[in-house]
């Protein structure tokens, strides 16, 4: 064991050095370094175990050190093929945010206005009476619950069973829906099967890497230093196509601008020109690819109650082609500000039968009216050049949360899903009832309401109880303002489990203190199909319990113990044996727990002990069953192109409201801010909110870098300090906020339209007038 | 008193470059491979604020390409 205060930092010092030689012996097998500078480097007396970061959707494998009962350290994992090795700087800081002063450690009970503390015995029997007394009342929908991507599968397993096959409500949701329910639309609906066909490997295998309103730099930054190295190494080329400019776009090959909303037109463009200049792969689309066209405007679900139903129908190439005579790059240049000729440069690097292409996206194509459609169009632009499911040929839907693949679509906590399927088909309530040990009868066979809904019902009053475990609605909410106020409504309940105190637990009647990350054993699910499984390393604090065992706890009480019937010191086993039984199957059989207790992780399909890395694609995926490409997760093994047109969003500037407002995250802080604000190095990096303007729109309105701005929207005003030439650069006519500050609350502003097949809000376009406060 | 460990990247043809300019810094300890291109850096400060400083002054070397952070403790 090292010794005092310099022995100490000599060690640390040392396992730096370590930790940097260990990464690049994983990225560069074979690489040496001086014998005399790394001899001696410490194997130490910490003890280190593996866990997937608690952070973002990329789901870089760490080692997490643990000295006397505590978490103390963080380097990345040079075992995992994820991030070999490397770690962002929220990855490396996650154990400080275990340990923030004002950790929520005792249960809190609102009475007369006030949190008093009390047992969890207490709090778990009022939560349980509360529930108990509201179905009596109002029935089995007036009871719902909120989770979140950064449920394990384990919570997010427990909640759906307890729900929709105990309680008999399918009022389940989780804010993957505000993030990630546009890609699975478009996987959906072009597929037939969610998730991404390809893996992070991609990446070395490609020639040129497309992000689509992807600020990966900032988002995902460990990946998007593979990228760059395959950039430096193979001379890859990165294309930055997006509304801002960003690190991203400084770091890549090119920058392309578009303007809001037209992604759709210049996707379109892109296929159109692909198709003029005979770069289609003819024998790919005619074997695997049927063609279809769906509903035009379909609205923006602005109102309560907003109902949307797809109506398909089949059409042919020249149709097609016929329909994207409107999308000519001349035309689409009017529209989208991108010029004719990088229309023409962009499809050509698709087109080139020579060049491996992958694309990336994440909350630019997915917070978006047009969510579904805008995925549809680029899966459009892989299918005809037939770059998919190849190495380096990949379209590919990022996450933002460690566990929105993992937890919300493969467990399926959405109201219309099951852990297999969806609550519609019979087949499937039968399969889930059969499994839960519930009468099929339990199951409802329509879904309720979908996020934005659920909170709207909640302001109606068709919801009186809510339980949110793992998320911050009353900062991430759009429209916020609508929903804080109807969940202080007289007559609701709400039960808020979470770590820290928030906007969210501020609306609480119950706050439930939880175990964090380490603190239990849990498994998340990243973006590639990986599941990755860690061990309880550290106590929780004070009564701090697990979203799992709160459910369980709460589930016993109302009388299902028969369907809850796990040891505490072995259930998160016995429910991800449970919870496999669902995905018993080529096309999503999930690896034993045993193997991910060794491995870093696995990707989905587990098929004969063997991971599978591009899916659909026979030389790879043991599911297929014809030779070739089989799109198993459609009828006919055959993928849709998709006819999708370019429509306008709802709000767009005004007059009176003449700048687009854009929000998304900054490097430092991750969603909300409620865990990297608690990291003091985070903090100071990025204390506060603040709004970018362009140069020209700020010299215009006499604003000066850190003058206090004044931003009003028809929903809300905001007051927050401007930061000019910063990190971003909006265009001319368009400000930037990050949402990560809960003092500063973007989402006052913003509109809660979605789009009407996912139902996903639009977090990146609505109208603001900017002064200087 | 913050210890971060970097992969550094050199620019085409920089790498000595990239070297003399890393070691000129008291702060870092650079550690080249023998085989390889990139370099070890192991930043060493006092406090957080020289840790800043310490970092904008590694992004103007001009014959560094790109920094990957790997790890960094705090010996406070």
């Amino acid at each position: 064991m090292y010794k005092q205060t310099e022995d100490r930092r000599s060690f640390l010092k040392k396992m730096a050095i370590l930790s940097a030689v260990t990464t690049a012996t994983a990225m560069f097998p074979g690489i040496l370094f001086a014998e005399e500078q790394t001899k001696n480097l410490p194997v130490g007396d910490l003890e280190w175990k593996k866990a997937p970061c608690r952070f973002c959707g990329v789901g870089c494998g760490v080692k997490v050190g643990i000295e006397n009962g505590k978490a103390v350290a963080v380097k990345g994992d040079p075992n995992s093929t994820v991030n070999k090795g490397l770690c962002c700087v929220k990855g490396y800081h996650a154990v400080i945010s275990m340990y923030g002063k004002d950790r929520l450690t005792k249960p809190l009970v609102k009475k007369n206005g006030k949190y008093v503390e009390t047992s969890m015995k207490e709090a778990l029997d009022l939560v349980a009476s509360k529930l108990k007394e509201t179905r009596e009342q109002h029935g089995n929908d007036s009871v719902s619950i909120y989770g979140s991507g950064q449920w394990t599968i384990p919570d997010g397993y427990v909640a759906s069973k307890f729900f929709k096959g105990c309680l008999s409500t399918n009022n389940v949701e989780a804010n993957a829906r505000l993030c990630m329910a546009g890609a699975v639309g478009g996987f959906l609906t072009t597929f037939g099967i969610d998730e991404p066909m390809g893996c992070y490997e991609d990446i070395d295998h490609a020639d040129v890497f497309v992000l689509w309103g992807n600020n990966m730099a900032e988002m995902h930054p460990v990946l998007f230093s593979r990228l760059l190295d395959q950039k430096y190494k193979r001379k890859a080329v990165i294309i930055d196509f997006a509304t801002r400019t960003t690190r991203t776009s400084v770091a890549a090959n090119k920058s392309i601008l578009f303007k809001p909303q037209t992604d759709l037109a210049v996707a379109n463009a892109i296929c159109h020109e692909i198709l003029r200049n005979g770069w289609e792969n003819k024998e790919f689309v005619s074997k695997y690819c049927n063609l279809s066209k769906g509903k035009t405007n379909i609205g923006y679900g602005l109102e309560d109650k907003f109902k949307f139903k797809e109506e398909a129908s089949a059409i042919n190439l020249d149709e097609f082609k016929k329909f994207l005579e409107d999308y000519t790059p001349e035309k689409v240049e009017k529209i989208s500000g991108v010029s004719a000729k990088d229309i023409k440069y962009m499809a050509s690097l698709y087109g080139d039968p020579n060049k491996k292409v992958t694309s990336f996206w994440c909350m630019g194509m997915n917070q978006h009216t047009r969510a579904t459609w805008i995925n549809n169009l680029v899966y459009n632009i892989h299918l005809l050049t037939g770059k998919i499911s190849t190495p380096g040929n990949s379209p590919f839907s990022l996450t933002g949360q460690p566990s929105a693949c993992g937890t919300v679509r493969e467990v399926g906590t959405l109201t219309n899903r099951l852990p297999y399927g969806v609550v519609m088909n019979p087949k499937h309530r039968e399969k889930a009832a059969k499994i839960w040990n519930v009468p099929v009868s339990n199951i409802p066979p329509k879904p309720t309401y979908h996020t934005v809904e659920m909170f709207r019902a909640l302001d109606r009053g068709d919801i009186k109880f809510m339980w949110i475990q793992v998320t911050n609605p009353m900062v991430t909410l759009p429209n916020v303002n609508r929903y804080t106020d109807a969940a202080k409504k007289e007559g609701r309940f709400i039960v808020v489990s979470d770590i820290y105190p928030t906007p969210t637990t501020d609306i609480a009647d119950v706050i439930l203190p939880s175990a964090m990350w380490v603190e239990r054993e849990g498994l998340f699910g990243n973006s590639e199909r990986r599941t990755q499984y860690f061990e309880q390393m550290v106590n929780p604090p004070g009564e701090c319990m697990s979203d799992t065992w709160q459910l369980i706890e709460v589930a016993r009480r109302l009388g299902f113990q028969e369907q809850f019937p796990y040891k505490e010191e072995t259930h998160i086993e016995e429910i991800y044996n449970e919870y496999r039984q669902f995905h018993n199957n080529k096309k999503h059989n999930m690896a034993p727990l045993e193997v991910l207790k060794e491995e870093a992780g696995m990707q989905w399909p587990y098929v004969d002990g063997k991971p599978t890395q591009w899916r659909f694609n026979a030389k790879y995926d043991p599911a297929c069953t014809k030779e070739g490409f089989d799109f198993y997760g459609k009828p006919d093994g055959k993928a849709i192109i998709w006819q999708r047109p370019y429509e306008a969003p709802p709000e767009v500037p005004t007059e009176e409201f003449p700048f687009w407002l854009n929000t998304g995250r900054v490097l430092e802080h991750w969603h909300t801010g409620s865990m990297t604000r608690r990291i003091p190095v985070l903090n100071r990096a990025v204390p506060h909110a603040y709004v970018e303007l362009n140069p020209v729109d700020a010299k215009r309105l006499g604003i000066s870098d850190g003058d206090m701005v004044l931003l009003t929207s028809k929903r809300g005003k905001l007051k927050m300090p401007a930061l000019i030439n910063g990190r971003g650069l909006p265009p001319v006519g368009q400000v930037f906020t990050p949402f990560f500050d809960e003092n500063m609350l973007v989402n006052k502003l913003t509109l809660d339209a979605y789009d009407p097949i996912s139902k996903q809000p639009d977090y990146k376009k609505c109208a603001v007038r900017v002064e200087k406060a | 008193m913050p210890i971060k460990s970097y992969i550094a990247y050199p620019s085409e043809g920089k790498r000595q470059e990239l070297i003399e300019a890393l070691k000129e810094f008291e702060e870092c300890e650079v550690i080249p491979s023998e085989n390889h291109k990139i370099i070890i850096v192991v930043t060493e400060t006092d406090s957080k604020e020289e840790e800043k400083v310490m970092e904008a002054k590694l992004k103007e070397v001009n014959s560094l390409m790109m920094l990957s952070m790997v790890a960094g403790f705090d010996t406070n």
